[in-house]
């Protein structure tokens, strides 16, 4: 009942996994990707590990800084990626600025661990909830002969590998938090395999119900979602919006939270409230950035932002290992 | 007034205390002598009662001889040989002489000696102990709290008959020098939250203290979270059931609320009718209750947003009636909606203000205006009223959570109006981290709603039978003494 | 410093409302949307004709309609040319029925598709259908009719193409067509000549097959047998055949005619006869037009590995 140690894990998950719904395509056929899917947990599970191990030797000024443009970079897609669905759904009706505004104002009122925890925690449970609410209202929809049955070659496998093998910055996060009470244990693969999991889960409805269009279909999700119906209602994907929605909201706390960190805020007590005018401002930094970056192609941000994340993580490893084997001499000469 | 000491000279003493209330009416001084010594009483007369004191001291001092020597004598006398039921200290500086005063007693001063014996003798103007007004409840007791500290306490011990009851009285600092008390268990609160509610009420300073709910604001944390950091109750039996449960309950002398600490979220869905009726039907009004809650904060919202941004979520049939009824009103839906609930909250406000005579009269205005009229006149529509209307109606499913219903509803109304769906979405997550980061010293608010777990089901959205709850009742303090 | 966090808490509050007030969010009031039932389009000599089925919200009745028309070079010329006309927004979310033009094959139904996707977001279950010959004026003319007929069909057959299942399939798009009464069903296949089946068993066997109706409603035997059943397709490949067995519950025979059979059985196995009939003749069809349409191959392949040739195909008739 006393909430002094609250784990951000849930928070960790809903932001890993709000990052694959709101995807505007889909990567793989289903059966590539199940085959691919051991591979591609361990593999983007052993980056993040590694990331962690080396993080606190790696750990400076420019590293700091570089990981903070890696989550600003991040915070910046998923803004984007929100903006582009609600501007398909809703045109006109919608601005760029409006969205920024939604997702950010709820930050004001997460910053402290404990509330980014807890909220994170009851938005992952409507995240399930509206997931399944989706699955079950096209369900009469989906079609097992919908699954394609190409032969697979390499090329198809390798692309599936490539697409799994996703260095979410959830991944690297974990990494702030070297106490295991905040997060858990072994986080990195937990969220990996879970994320994983879920991405093929995700991949698995949409080829039942896309059939062979499944990769031409933008914002496939939401389009499926908005074709079920329950009893009477039928158009239940505004439910979706919400939720996706809050998550956004909540990883932007999450991510606002750990470049507070990342830019000086270490020592501070963990569970105070951070100071208003400082999230104020990197709210604000968001949504220049977001009109700076507003016709970008998403789906190019999104494989960019993966290639930064493995290049800072190699980078930080090299470094970290640097250091580690510099002190190892010291301490043995 | 400076906290100077007594003076071993009646006189002087005398005319201090004519500079601070020699105005008043009320206050009343009696030079007398006990044997030699002379001696003087002073009291309040409408809050202190001098046939008590000739009942209880005047009385058997007069037919006892009193032999002393001086003006210390006679007190020491007083205080520890006679039969007299008075304080057990003595007064001895004019802060405490005026606070006693205040408080209703008779204080005897004496001639040569620099200490007042202070004689319990009040006899305060009180209200009887009624029904409560606001905490409608069939079944259980039907006492309410009444303004008067004291009884206020002697009511919750008359419940609370065990050893281990604290009844901590302490005074405000406010310029009225209200007094308050800290009632709990001392076996189930934890020590460490009745030593940080100690200091932090300590450290309040406040012009006037009128209400338990006062104190509110100083014990949050977050000043921009609009959730209540406490629970209020008029009933002893409501207070006492929190104490077992190892809250404090703070009582303010003057108010006849009592303020629970620590309170949480799923508190304001409960009332002591849950237990009495069945765990079913009990579990059945809890849910109503949150889907109440829920549809107060976001119904009219949902609304507008449906409306203005999202008609495909509106089955088509409705659809066409909306239309024509919004096309038939001369406002924006969001102002529409926005103006009936505020006109609402006016009538509301009004019938609850005015005096009890015309009261009936202005809901009725209300009524007829808003409910009829304007509907005819189309400056409202029908759809937008009865959105309004059963808001209102829902919020006083909740009445603790009445405030946050209102002032959330606003917020909704507004983000949907504005944002549509992202507005929706905004509002929700607003409420939600609110309710998440409200850490009423250090617990969660949300338990045991969140985290989830067989808590939320033994009393929490739905209770269990008595026979499951009884061996499963949960107190604060559980995880610490685990 | 005391003085200075009200001031930039103030600053930020003010900050906050400006940009509220610029973000240039904002609804459509109800009555200035063009609340759109349904889409037709039409192709004569070349050009495309749209015509837009619009909910007459003046109208007390759920069934009084507006039309508005246009015409392009393209669908969505004719479309946008169509909805330019209106005085309000046009508002698709409510539309659920969109025909096409009759000549239609499978590379324009999946653009059509693709276009009422783009352009009807957010839209409902869309249905689509194949029109019958009709010229654009008189479609415009007989729009409200042909909606409600349309809506009917859909209600009675259980038949359903929505949105997404003309693309569901790398090879072959299928959907039913308009007939006025009842429907026929079209196979529109990608490198070949389009199916078309007009006979009602024909056409409906072959929506069911395809996954797009759930009820067989039609009479057999020159209209001497009335035959009404609810109907689920179960796949069993075994390594020399698939059985596609056809679960007919609730089945309703009556003969209509003296000369028909009048013994249930003997309804049954008449029944039974014409649905392997036309099962042979649609699975021939498929063949020559080098087509899947039923996935049929799709257990083949599950059975005997990615690439191995479609196993035959046998019917079985279950009465439950």
């Amino acid at each position: 009942m006393k909430g002094n140690d609250p784990s951000l894990f849930g928070a960790l998950l809903l932001s890993l996994l709000v990052r694959i719904l709101l995807r505007t395509q889909t990567l793989f056929f289903s059966r590539a990707g199940l085959l691919t899917l051991l591979p591609g947990i361990l593999l983007s599970a052993l980056g993040g590990v590694l990331f962690a191990r080396a993080w606190g030797r790696a750990q400076g000024r420019a590293a700091s800084l570089l990981f903070a443009a890696l989550l600003v970079f991040g915070a910046v897609v998923e803004i984007l990626n929100l903006w582009q669905l609600y501007t398909a759904v809703y045109p006109d009706a919608v601005s760029l600025l409006g969205v920024c505004l939604t997702v950010l104002i709820p930050v004001v009122y997460l910053r402290r661990v404990s509330a980014i925890a807890q909220t994170a925690n009851v938005v992952l449970g409507l995240l399930a909830a509206a997931c399944a609410l989706l699955v079950v209202s096209v369900a009469g929809r989906l079609r097992l002969v919908s699954l394609q049955t190409d032969v697979l070659d390499a090329a198809a496998l390798q692309s599936a590998l490539a697409a799994q093998c996703t260095l979410y910055p959830e991944l690297l996060l974990p990494a702030l938090w070297q106490d295991s009470a905040k997060r858990g244990r072994h986080t990195v693969l937990r969220l990996a395999a879970v994320g994983g999991v879920f991405n093929i889960g995700v991949h698995l409805l949409l080829e039942l119900f896309f059939g062979a269009a499944m990769p031409q279909a933008i914002d496939p999700l939401h389009q499926a979602a908005s074709r079920g119906n329950l009893s009477i209602f039928d158009r239940l994907e505004w439910l979706q919006l919400i939720v996706w929605t809050m998550a956004v909201s909540v990883k932007l706390g999450l991510y606002l939270y750990a470049l507070t960190r990342l830019t000086g805020a270490k020592g501070a007590d963990e569970n105070s409230l951070h100071g208003l005018p400082g999230f104020a401002g990197g709210a604000a930094v968001l949504v220049f950035l977001c009109a700076a970056a507003q016709h970008w192609d998403l789906a190019a941000a999104a494989r960019l932002q993966n290639l930064a994340a493995w290049a800072f993580a190699a980078l930080t490893v090299l470094m970290g290992g640097i250091r580690w084997l510099a002190a190892d001499r010291k301490k043995h000469g | 007034m400076s906290n100077q000491s007594l003076s071993r000279s009646l006189q002087e003493n005398l005319s201090r205390l004519d500079g601070i209330f020699g105005a008043s009416s009320d206050f009343y001084t009696k030079r007398i002598r006990l044997g030699s010594i002379p001696c003087a009483i002073t009291l309040f007369t409408g809050i202190s009662s001098p046939e008590k004191l000739w009942v209880m001291a005047l009385d058997a001092l007069q037919r006892s001889r009193v032999r002393v020597p001086d003006g210390p004598a006679l007190l020491d006398y007083l205080l520890t040989e006679s039969v007299i039921p008075a304080e057990s200290t003595a007064i001895t500086d004019m802060t405490d002489l005026v606070e006693k005063l205040s408080n209703g007693m008779s204080v005897l001063l004496i001639q040569g000696c620099a200490g007042a014996l202070a004689v319990s003798t009040q006899e305060m103007p009180q209200r009887a102990v009624g029904q409560p007004n606001g905490e409608g409840d069939i079944r259980g007791s039907q006492e309410a709290f009444t303004e008067l500290l004291r009884n206020n306490i002697s009511l919750l011990r008359r419940q609370f008959r065990t050893d281990s009851l604290v009844a901590e009285v302490h005074t405000a600092d406010s310029r009225a020098k209200t007094e308050y008390a800290l009632c709990y268990d001392r076996s189930r609160v934890p020590p460490a939250l009745i030593r940080t509610l100690r200091r932090q009420l300590a450290g309040v300073r406040i012009p006037v203290l009128l209400d338990s709910a006062y104190f509110a604001s100083f014990l949050k944390k977050d000043k921009l979270n609009l959730f209540p950091a406490a629970a209020y109750t008029e009933r002893p039996a409501t207070a006492c059931a929190r104490l077992c449960e190892g809250k404090v309950v703070i009582l303010v002398s003057g108010s006849p609320n009592a303020m629970v600490v620590p309170s949480f979220f799923s508190e304001h869905f409960e009332s002591l009718d849950d237990y009495s009726s069945g765990a079913v039907f009990a579990g059945l009004i809890r849910i109503l209750k949150y889907i109440a809650f829920l549809l107060s904060v976001f119904g009219p919202g949902l609304y507008v947003m449906a409306v203005s941004f999202a008609p495909e979520t509106i089955p088509i049939e409705l659809l066409a009636k909306l239309a024509r009824a919004e096309a038939a009103t001369p406002l924006p839906l969001m102002l529409e909606m926005l103006a009936i609930t505020l006109l609402l909250e006016i009538v509301r406000e009004a019938g609850l203000r005015a005096p009890k005579s015309i009261g009936h009269t202005v809901s009725l205005v209300g009524a007829l205006i808003v409910g009829e009229t304007a509907v005819s006149a189309g400056i409202v529509s029908t759809p937008v009223l009865t959105m309004a209307a059963a808001a209102t109606v829902a919020t006083l499913a909740v009445p603790s959570l009445y405030e946050q219903s209102i002032l959330f509803r606003f917020v909704v109304i507004l983000l949907a109006g504005v944002f549509g769906l992202p507005g929706l979405a905004c509002g929700a997550v607003v409420i939600l981290a609110m309710a998440c980061g409200t850490e009423p010293f250090g617990y969660d608010y949300l338990y045991p709603l969140m985290p989830p777990g067989p808590a939320a089901w033994h009393d929490g959205v739905v209770r269990a039978i008595w026979s499951t709850l009884a061996g499963k009742g949960y107190a604060v303090d559980k995880h610490e003494r685990e | 410093m005391a003085c200075r966090r009200p001031k930039k808490a103030r600053l930020m509050l003010a900050a906050l409302c400006a940009a509220l007030c610029l973000t240039g969010c904002a609804g459509k009031p109800l009555a200035e949307r063009e609340i759109v039932r349904a889409v037709f389009f039409a192709r004569e000599g070349g050009r495309y004709q749209a015509v837009l089925l619009l909910q007459d919200q003046q109208s007390e009745e759920a069934a009084a309609y507006r039309t508005s028309a246009g015409e392009g070079d393209t669908a969505a010329q004719a479309l946008s040319d169509a909805a330019g006309g209106l005085d309000g927004t046009v508002f698709y979310g409510a539309m659920d029925t969109v025909g096409l033009p009759p000549g239609s094959g499978w590379e324009e139904l999946r653009q059509f598709a693709e276009l009422v996707g783009d352009t009807a977001r957010p839209a409902p279950d869309v249905s689509l259908f194949l029109l019958d010959q009709r010229s654009a004026a008189r479609l415009e003319e007989t729009a409200g009719e042909l909606y409600d007929d349309l809506r009917q069909c859909e209600k009675r057959y259980a038949v359903h193409c929505g949105l997404e299942m003309p693309a569901a399939q790398p090879d072959a798009a299928a959907l039913p067509c308009w007939q006025g009464g009842g429907y026929g069903f079209a196979i529109l296949c990608r490198d070949a000549e389009p199916l078309r089946y007009t006979e009602a068993l024909r056409a409906q066997l072959a929506a069911i097959l395809c996954g797009q109706a759930g009820r067989l409603d039609l009479q057999l035997d020159g209209d001497a047998v009335s035959c009404q059943a609810a109907v689920t397709v179960r796949c069993q490949p075994s390594p020399d055949c698939l059985r596609v067995q056809l679960v007919l519950a609730d089945a309703r025979l009556a003969p209509l005619t003296p000369d028909a059979p009048q013994q249930e059985d003997a309804l049954r196995d008449l029944l039974r006869q014409e649905l392997e009939t036309a099962f042979a003749r649609l699975c021939t069809d498929a063949g020559a037009a080098g087509a899947d349409p039923f996935r049929f191959s799709f257990w083949a392949q599950n059975l005997l590995g990615p690439g191995a040739a479609p196993l035959p195909a046998v019917l079985q008739v279950i009465f439950a």
